[in-house]
């Protein structure tokens, strides 16, 4: 059987789409039109190769004078003639007919220039100037495939990148049927930034994870964010084993049993002020007092306040923070794109070996994305969380003050395992609080609605009333069971004001 | 010896003595060959014929020939069998004094545009 080897690529993120790197010798085609990023994944390859991967490159330009290519690979952090003058790469400034000749020509500039540095990978930037040399797309498909062949026979893994005139449909062109693989390179403009993507979109000989990939590109060059929504992919079946991760709120703890499952992942719902993030941060200054480390995703909060608000919690916060035991984390769902976002997510877990997570609160990412879209990040963010076994509490706000219809803005909560919700009540002319387990998946919960203060240390469940009795209630004694208002018979069940969805019975 | 020689040869004396002998032995007062010189230092892996260079430092070809052809005489380019296309010659001497002089030139823009006016005011005068 023939083994086909792979080459990581060095840019990161790209390998994980290509399930590993490109193919030895496979030539790479990299599509898009102006401003999509096209050279700058070219630099990024050359210097991956180059300065990290111990594969020199060359760097060949046909219209950028190489100064400005040296000035590009310094924008994004690189020193281009450092490298070349370690002999480890080449910017070659060529003109397309010239480049013909050379590569022909048994004896050759370009030859000797790959050879100073021993190169082993080569970028042309700009393939579709071969146009200037050869019109004809048929003759133009040959030209390429000599071009192709001439810096194989060199022991090159090439790569070209093509620039598309504005509304040309992509990878319709002779290059696209030549090369072995072809990347495309498009942008979107969403609210006021503009988010890049990447598809592998011809692969000929591998398998890739397929879809759109969302790309960066700044200093350290072009960083890929696999897609992480994949329908069809099931989330990793999770086995809970009996041990738990306990809030380290009395009361609450016990309502659950000891505390959550570990692994688990729970919502806890509620409306504004009713005390999620306070409850959520009591989760992980637990677990840090057990020695558990903690991340603490942020949307609303700068990271530094979050930390600050958990003083009055716990007056030791920042040794905590120091020891490494509680991280947070901001993010921001208007300027960050969702792929990169679980990414981030996912390195600052492993980098802080989080046992517990945090994250406050999907409802930001409702306000801001279409149902499907929203659906499939929720559903992306469980599937890792769940794969990489740590325990994590979701909080959701609740748009309804006292009346909830739905705990999840889009029907989600099915992808959880716990439900919590935190309500206000509304009790004489005074709202207090309350809180009750909805769910607890593969374990038991009490069933109780339980009273509760937020006090500057943290929730407190307030006792049960020894005095006052549970009574044992049929529902036989009530009509109105299926509906929000169970009316014990004989007693009329309350009518429903014009305009709302009415009131407790 | 007129006023501007003199300022000359002063304005000369603030120059390193490498840089003044380059310019003296190698540019000879061309500002054509300054140009070709700088436009390699600058991208010192360019291949390219009369007719490409031409465009990228705008100059007409028929001086830039001459200029061409006497930096290939005197070592600091080569020319590819293949394509007739100019490179930078692969001697490290020469490379390095090419450096050399223009590193230090790049360290001073204003100084960098006095030569240049200079050597334009020579073309003048011949």
């Amino acid at each position: 059987m023939v083994q086909r080897r792979m080459y990581p690529t060095g840019v990161p993120g790209l390998d994980e789409i290509l399930l590993g790197g490109f193919l030895f010798g496979r030539s790479v085609m990299i599509e898009g039109y102006t401003g999509t990023g096209k050279t700058v994944l070219g630099l990024s390859l050359i210097y991956a190769g180059a300065a990290e991967l111990g594969e020199n490159g060359v760097f060949v330009t046909f219209e950028q004078l190489p100064e400005t290519v040296y000035q590009d690979a310094l924008s994004l952090g690189w020193d281009f003639r450092a490298l070349e003058r370690a002999n480890k790469l080449r910017v070659i400034f060529v003109s397309p007919a010239t480049m013909v000749e050379e590569i022909t020509a048994q004896i050759s500039k370009i030859a000797e220039m790959i050879g100073e540095v021993d190169a082993r990978r080569l970028f042309i930037d700009g393939i579709n100037m071969l146009e200037t040399v050869e019109r004809d797309p048929f003759m133009r498909r040959q030209l390429i495939d000599r071009v192709l062949a001439a810096f194989r026979r060199e022991g090159l893994n090439v790569y070209l990148s093509r620039e598309k005139p504005e509304l040309a449909p992509l990878g319709t062109t002779p290059e696209s049927y030549i090369a072995d693989t072809v990347i495309q390179l498009t942008y979107v403009q969403q609210h006021n930034r503009r988010i890049r993507y990447l598809e592998v979109v011809k692969s000929r000989g591998q398998e890739v994870l397929t879809g759109l990939h969302t790309f960066t590109v700044g200093k350290g060059g072009v960083t890929v964010f696999p897609r992480q929504k994949m329908p069809g992919v099931q989330p990793e079946l999770v086995v809970f084993g009996a041990d738990r991760a306990a809030f380290g709120v009395p009361g609450l703890d016990e309502m659950l049993h000891g505390g959550l499952l570990r692994r688990s992942s729970t919502l806890l719902a509620g409306s504004s002020g009713t005390g999620k993030t306070i409850l959520s941060m009591q989760f992980l200054l637990h677990g840090a007092k057990l020695g558990e480390p903690g991340l603490f995703v942020t949307m609303e909060e700068p990271a530094v306040q979050i930390i600050a608000n958990a003083e009055s919690l716990a007056p030791d916060v920042q040794k905590v923070v120091d020891a490494g035991l509680l991280t947070a984390l901001q993010l921001s769902p208007l300027e960050t794109d969702i792929n990169q976002q679980i990414v981030m997510v996912r390195e600052k877990m492993r980098a802080v070996n989080a046992k517990r997570l945090v994250f406050d609160s999907l409802s930001n990412y409702a306000d801001v994305l279409p149902e499907v879209d929203y659906k499939e990040y929720v559903y992306a963010l469980l599937s890792f969380v769940k794969g990489s076994g740590i325990t994590a509490v979701f909080t959701e706000e609740i748009r309804e003050l006292t009346e909830v219809e739905k705990v999840t803005p889009f029907g989600t909560s099915y992808l959880l395992d716990n439900i919590i919700m935190l309500r206000f009540v509304e009790l004489a002319n005074s709202l207090r609080r309350a809180i009750v387990i909805l769910k607890t998946r593969n374990t038991a919960h009490a069933s109780d609605i339980r009273e509760y203060v937020i006090k500057p240390e943290g929730l407190e469940i307030l006792p049960l009333d020894p005095n006052v009795p549970v009574p044992v209630l049929s529902l036989q004694q009530y009509s109105h069971i299926l509906t929000p208002f169970p009316t014990l018979f004989g007693q009329q069940a309350p009518s429903r004001p014009r305009g709302s969805r009415g009131r407790k019975a | 010896m007129t006023n501007d020689k003199r300022k000359e040869e002063a304005w000369e004396k603030k120059l390193p003595p490498e840089v003044v002998r380059f310019l003296r032995e190698v540019v000879q007062g061309s500002l054509m060959r300054y140009d070709v010189l700088y436009f390699f230092y600058k991208n010192p892996y360019a291949i390219v014929t009369i007719s490409d260079l031409s465009v990228w430092i705008s100059r007409e070809e028929k001086p830039l020939a001459e200029a061409l052809q006497q930096l290939y005489v005197m070592g600091y380019l080569s020319q590819s069998y293949a394509s007739s296309a100019f490179a930078l010659t692969r001697d490290h001497d020469k490379r390095h004094r090419l450096e050399e002089v223009f590193d230090y030139l790049a360290e001073d823009p204003a100084l960098e545009r006095a030569i240049r006016s200079r050597l334009r005011r020579e073309m003048e005068v011949e």
